[in-house]
């Protein structure tokens, strides 16, 4: 069992920073972050010979923690909609909490979009890296990035609602 | 070149870019003065996350016990193994016997308090600070260390070496065999003459033995 535990250590203490901080910016609750990065790991573990060896294991491990985050905030959503038409918690739903703002911002997009908008604006990526992150061609990614800042305005700063 | 995003500057800490994708961000880094205090961020909040991370990974491990957890376990660390460029090694176990596996060389900070940090690729270390490097489950192996003024010299295997005053960027790599017909200081200085006498570009020494390296920026206090 022993070898377990190292390995685990060795996961948490390569990526663990990486993780958590990406799950960080996306939640906005430290509770969930620390889940989320829980998560995130036991599914690089379950991977095992499924795990992309040819993929760099951080490109791989942001791409699972983006969609792990992503997932959690419109099951958030959905949360918060379903409360709010019960008139439960209407003065949180109205608060400006930043966990609040990102999930409204991003459920603002169609699905496909989604993790497109927090890889542009969040992580400042390139198209190239775009690409070879979600696995869609480099023009496909510069015609969706064309199409979020159509939406947000033209400008990457003005989207500092969703960094 | 504009600003290198976040995931980028995460791969080049790992060390997991390869040669010429890593020299194009380093001589950005060489540039922008806001690249490097993002570089710099990273490195601090690792090194504070630390006993976090360390708590995470108990917790993550004791509550997911599994049959199947051993296997996992092979396989992640062997996906890992294989794509991490620098501090993962195939092992050889004699001439004709191959055994596939992996060797990370570690480095830590001794510091007076009797804490240790971890050293992460790329780290920023000073003069006067203890370090000691190994190789868990590695019996034999010599340490050479090559730095960015020339000098190539052999770390001691037991104990820790005190950082001098030499500034700038230092490997640190590990040759595991026990082969004394191999000249390590001369593969080293060889190695870092055809780098052009940048230690960060020296990936291998090419000796017939397995190797595993890191490398951190020295700097005055």
């Amino acid at each position: 069992m022993a070898l377990d535990r190292l390995a685990l250590e060795e996961l948490y203490r390569r990526y663990g920073a990486s993780v958590l901080r990406r799950a960080r910016a996306l939640l906005r609750d430290e509770a969930a972050a620390r889940d989320a990065m829980h998560d995130v790991f036991l599914k690089a573990w379950r991977a095992g010979d499924s795990f992309r060896r040819d993929a760099s294991p951080m490109t791989w491990l942001y791409h699972i923690t983006t969609n792990h985050c992503l997932n959690q905030l419109r099951d958030q959503q959905r949360r918060d909609e379903l409360l709010r038409e019960q008139h439960a918690c209407a003065d949180e739903a109205a608060s400006s909490d930043d966990r609040i703002v990102v999930a409204q911002v991003l459920a603002s997009l169609p699905e496909e979009l989604r993790a497109i908008a927090v890889y542009y604006f969040i992580d400042q990526m390139s198209h190239d890296e775009i690409a070879s992150i979600v696995g869609l061609s480099r023009r496909t990614i510069g015609n969706r990035v064309d199409e979020l800042r159509r939406r947000f305005g033209g400008e990457r700063e003005r989207c500092e609602a969703i960094a | 070149m504009s600003c290198v995003s976040n995931l980028a500057l995460d791969r080049l800490l790992v060390d997991e870019l390869a040669l010429p994708e890593r020299a194009r961000i380093e001589r950005h880094l060489a540039a922008c003065s806001t690249c490097r205090e993002r570089k710099g961020a990273f490195v601090v909040e690792a090194r504070a996350l630390a006993p976090l991370l360390a708590a995470e990974a108990a917790r993550a491990a004791a509550s997911h016990r599994s049959p199947r957890r051993s296997v996992w376990a092979v396989s992640v660390v062997a996906g890992l193994a294989a794509a991490m460029c620098l501090v993962m090694v195939e092992r050889q176990a004699s001439d004709t016997t191959r055994v596939k596996g992996s060797a990370a060389l570690e480095a830590v900070v001794l510091r007076g308090d009797g804490s240790q940090i971890s050293v992460l690729p790329g780290d920023t270390l000073h003069a006067g600070e203890r370090v000691q490097f190994r190789v868990p489950g590695a019996s034999t192996y010599t340490l050479v260390a090559l730095d960015e003024n020339g000098a190539v010299s052999r770390y001691p295997t037991a104990g820790s070496i005190e950082l001098d005053s030499a500034i700038g960027a230092e490997r640190v790599i590990a040759v595991l065999c026990d082969r004394p017909d191999i000249d390590v200081l001369a593969a080293a200085r060889a190695a870092l003459h055809a780098a052009g006498g940048d230690p960060r570009r020296v990936e291998r020494l090419g000796v017939p033995c397995p190797e595993a390296t890191i490398w951190f920026e020295q700097r005055p206090r």
